[in-house]
């Protein structure tokens, strides 16, 4: 190389530029190469790296997604689930309130559960409408068929027999409009609300209804408002149906607003009929429904069409009720009014729920009273026995009956055939009671904690009376002399003392021929004196010291002679209440025997009265089936409760107050006893 | 009172009534009750109207479920044993009766205890209703009376079998005072009638000589 550059300047210059530029060697260029390579593997691996993170990172992320899609899947079908449920609940609370009709869309309901994929949703959809379309169908007939099915299993088939039976009477104009079953007049009150704007539009008022049926309307109507806000406070819907029925009360106070609803009626139809189908299909009980929808938006459409799927529901009555030219009664909405002004809070949130039914007699029981302290019932029945029940009793393990039910502790033999009342001793210690067999029975009471099976004590039962010859329907015990009264149909009530040598103190004959006595009690406010009701509407005040009548009770025009089925004295004042078989509970006043108040208060006759010890409160149980617990002061009705099921035409026999513990008692002739307690408690 | 309660009969024994007119109305047909107890009302109904007529109380309406028209014959038996009950209550003392027997073969245990208990007749007789109507009531087995169980139905048989030594003790320790209850009731008759016409008790342990066949036998074997 060095010779080669000395040959020539040229050559040398050239060899002089050619070293001035950078020197290519090969081993230069190989390292080069080499270098650049391996920046190039490293960068290479390097974006391996990354791409490898990141496809890392995306099947983390996709994994991600992937979990998010199944908990979304999972709580929609959470949601479908609960939807489910809810509309069941729903449907379940509505066939409650409404007696047993069929809800008005139940159907779809399957549908939209068996669609919880998005993909299907469309059928679904399309399901909801083909059903309601078709509703009258096969389905529809086939679940009314099941329902009824699982209400005659229930015991409402009685209730739904007279329902209809009723409404054929209406038809048939046999019967007064105050005749409804109260449960067929709430459904019937919506409808009538209704009617009303067209009434009013008329010119029409009610002075075309008598006196009575106007009367008993507002009886009847108080009761309803009661029943609505009772059925709906037993489930989440209480604060709303209460709502509801305010605002119905609001709105039908104004009556501008009235006639605005009325002027909007036409406008509104279509959408009205639209909007009715779409509360067809949410399953939601129309009253309740429009309540929501009212509370919402406060909107007149929007009740009117409340009202409208109401009616929708009840299509048939409300047919009924437009062929019969059934008119609504104003004074049933002042009554609403005024009623729910002047309800004490107080009284409202008192509702009493059942605690223990009590199965064991055999056949209709007829007469239930507490013990004075103790939590310890007694109950008599057709089947012949008395039996006493603890009702805080500890379950043992003793006994081989099988079961967790609440046994009687001790069952009473003493009369033949059935036992017909009972009375208790003020203290408790005694027990008294009268059979269809003319005898009363004394009893000592055993203990309330011993055991049902001990062997046989001849010396529970101390003394018989015998001297009647014919059923004894009734005793009562003198709270401070040890004495007893019985009522019999030998037509004479009889004034014993038991444990003395010759019990029998005096006979008291009946006051006019051919009526019979049915119920007795003592007067609280005068102890000498005793009251006396008989068949044939007639009641009186006896004194027991000289058995004269102090004074009759003046029943006023009673059409027919309806027997009086129970007397009780009111604890505190000169007050007697009277219930009779003609569906009247009456109220007398003893100072001068004349009637304070009467109403009729049960769809079928008045077996039986209790008053609360502090005289508040008073309960009644009738052959309709059902107990109701009156205000006595305000007259109203706080709660209904369907307590039995009929027995030939009986149903409810017996109520009882417990003297000194929040417990109430009904007893009926489907031979159980059931008591119930307080809710606030 | 109202065009509805005019229009028909009440069927009610309302206060005031006499014994005499006690279930004393005119008979409904069965089709015609339409009540959740009409079986009771109905075996209640042919009693009243004679109780001597063991066939045709026994005799089912048309299409009946046999198990709870069986349910209900039994409740029936125990509400009217009650009153065989109260009669022994007055004779059949510790002192005499200090075991359930009926002939010499056999003692019979209360079941209403927890371990079976030798109890004297007249405990045994009250405990062995009291029980029974509790059973007869009971939530687990009996709760409902329109539907009964498959496996509910056997327990009428011991039931039955049971209340059965309440008859054979009054009839061979108190003969005289069963014979009055038999002449009222035919209670003892319409139960071995209704025992061997559903197979619930065996024929060797129905030992009161009650029915026809029963009493023949009863001559030709040698006991």
């Amino acid at each position: 190389m060095e010779d080669a550059s000395q040959l020539s300047n040229s050559q040398n210059d050239k060899a002089k530029d050619e070293t001035t530029r950078p020197q290519y060697t090969m081993s230069g260029i190989l390292h080069f190469i080499q270098h650049e390579w391996t920046k190039n593997e490293l960068d290479r691996t390097r974006w391996e790296a990354e791409r490898a993170e990141m496809q890392a990172r995306i099947a983390f992320l996709q994994g991600e997604r992937k979990g998010q899609e199944n908990l979304k899947q999972d709580l929609v079908r959470r949601i479908k689930m609960l939807e489910f449920c809810l509309k069941q609940e729903r449907a379940k609370n509505y066939r409650l309130t409404h007696n047993g009709e069929e809800p008005p869309s139940l159907e779809e309901s399957p549908n939209e559960n068996s669609a919880p994929s998005e993909n299907s949703h469309l059928t679904a959809d399309l399901d909801a409408y083909i059903n309601d379309a078709g509703e009258a169908g096969g389905s529809f007939r086939q679940g009314r068929l099941l329902l009824k099915r699982y209400l005659e299993e229930i015991g409402y088939s009685e209730h739904i027999m007279d329902v209809r039976s009723f409404r054929v009477k209406n038809l048939l104009g046999l019967l007064p409009q105050a005749d409804l079953p109260s449960s067929e007049r709430l459904n019937g009150r919506k409808e009538k609300s209704d009617s009303n704007y067209s009434d009013s539009d008329d010119g029409h008022d009610d002075a075309a209804l008598d006196a009575d049926a106007s009367k008993a309307f507002e009886e009847f109507d108080f009761l309803n408002n009661m029943d609505a806000k009772e059925k709906g406070s037993d489930d989440d819907w209480a604060g709303k149906g209460a709502s509801f029925e305010k605002l119905i009360k609001q709105y039908k106070d104004d009556p501008k607003v009235k006639r605005r609803s009325r002027t909007s009626t036409e406008e509104s139809e279509e959408k009205t009929s639209n909007d009715v189908q779409k509360n067809l299909e949410t399953d939601v009980p129309p009253g309740i429904r429009s309540a929501i929808d009212a509370a919402a938006q406060e909107e007149l459409p929007v009740r009117r069409q409340g009202r409208r799927s109401a009616n929708f529901g009840y299509g048939n009555g409300n047919e009924l009720d437009v062929a019969l030219g059934m008119q609504d009664n104003d004074n049933m909405d002042i009554k609403d009014e005024f009623k729910d002004e002047d309800d004490d809070p107080n009284a409202q949130q008192v509702k009493w729920n059942i605690k223990v039914t009590l199965r064991s007699h055999l056949d209709s029981i007829r007469a239930m009273q507490f013990h004075p302290v103790e939590p310890v019932l007694f109950t008599a029945s057709e089947d012949g026995l008395i039996k006493l029940w603890n009702l805080d009793q500890k379950k043992d393990e003793k006994h081989n009956s099988g079961g967790t039910e609440l046994e009687p502790v001790y069952t009473f033999r003493g009369h033949k055939g059935p036992v017909l009342c009972l009375v208790l001793s003020p203290t408790g210690d005694h027990l008294y009671t009268g059979g269809i067999d003319g005898n009363i029975c004394c009893f000592n009471v055993p203990s309330s904690n011993g055991d049902p099976f001990d062997s046989y004590d001849p010396r529970v039962l101390t003394e018989t009376l015998t001297g009647h010859t014919d059923a004894i329907w009734s005793v009562a015990y003198h709270s401070s002399n040890s004495r007893l009264v019985s009522a019999s149909s030998d037509s004479t009530v009889r004034l014993w003392e038991p444990g003395n040598g010759e019990p029998l103190i005096r006979t008291i004959g009946a006051p006019k021929s051919g009526i019979l006595p049915t119920s007795v009690d003592f007067v609280s406010t005068e102890t000498s004196h005793l009251l006396a009701a008989y068949t044939n509407c007639y009641a009186q005040i006896i004194d027991i010291d000289t058995g004269s009548t102090v004074m009759v009770f003046d029943f006023g025009a009673v059409t027919g002679s309806p027997t009086m089925n129970k007397i009780v004295s009111h604890p505190t004042m000169p007050l007697t209440l009277i219930g009779g078989e003609d569906r009247t509970i009456r109220y007398f006043d003893n100072t001068n025997g004349s009637i304070i108040h009467e109403a009729i208060a049960h769809v079928e006759g008045v077996s039986s009265l209790a008053i609360d010890p502090n005289g508040l409160y008073l309960l009644s149980g009738s052959h309709d089936g059902s107990i109701r617990m009156w205000n006595m002061e305000k007259r109203s009705c706080l709660q209904e409760i369907s307590a039995h099921r009929k027995k030939n035409d009986s149903a409810v026999t017996s109520v009882a107050f417990h003297p000194s513990r929040s417990l109430i008692g009904s007893a009926g002739a489907d031979s159980l006893a059931k008591v119930y307690v307080s809710g606030s408690n | 009172m109202t065009a509805a309660t005019e229009n028909r009969t009440v069927r009610r024994n309302g206060p005031g009534t006499k014994r005499a007119d006690w279930n004393n109305w005119s008979p409904l047909a069965f089709e015609e009750m339409d009540s959740a107890l009409n079986i009771q009302q109905y075996i209640q109904q042919t009693i009243k109207a004679n109780p001597a007529d063991v066939a045709t109380i026994l005799t089912p309406p048309l299409d009946q479920d046999e198990g709870v028209w069986k349910y209900e014959h039994l409740r029936q038996f125990c509400i009217e044993l009650n009153g065989l009950a109260l009669l022994l209550q007055r004779e059949c003392i510790p002192e005499t009766c200090q075991q359930m027997t009926a002939t010499e073969q056999w003692i019979f245990l209360c079941a209403a205890h927890k371990n079976p208990n030798e109890c004297p007749a007249i405990d045994y007789t009250r405990h062995t209703l009291d029980g029974a109507a509790t059973l007869l009531n009971s939530n687990k087995y009996f709760p409902s009376r329109v539907n009964i169980k498959e496996i509910s139905i056997s327990k009428l048989g011991s039931v039955a079998r049971r209340v059965y030594r309440i008859f054979s003790h009054a009839f061979f320790h108190h003969r005289k005072l069963f014979d009055e209850f038999e002449n009222e009731t035919h209670l003892c008759k319409r139960f071995t009638t209704y025992v061997s016409k559903y197979n619930l008790m065996q024929q060797e342990h129905l030992i009161v000589p009650i029915l026809p066949n029963q009493q023949q036998q009863q001559q030709t074997t040698v006991q």
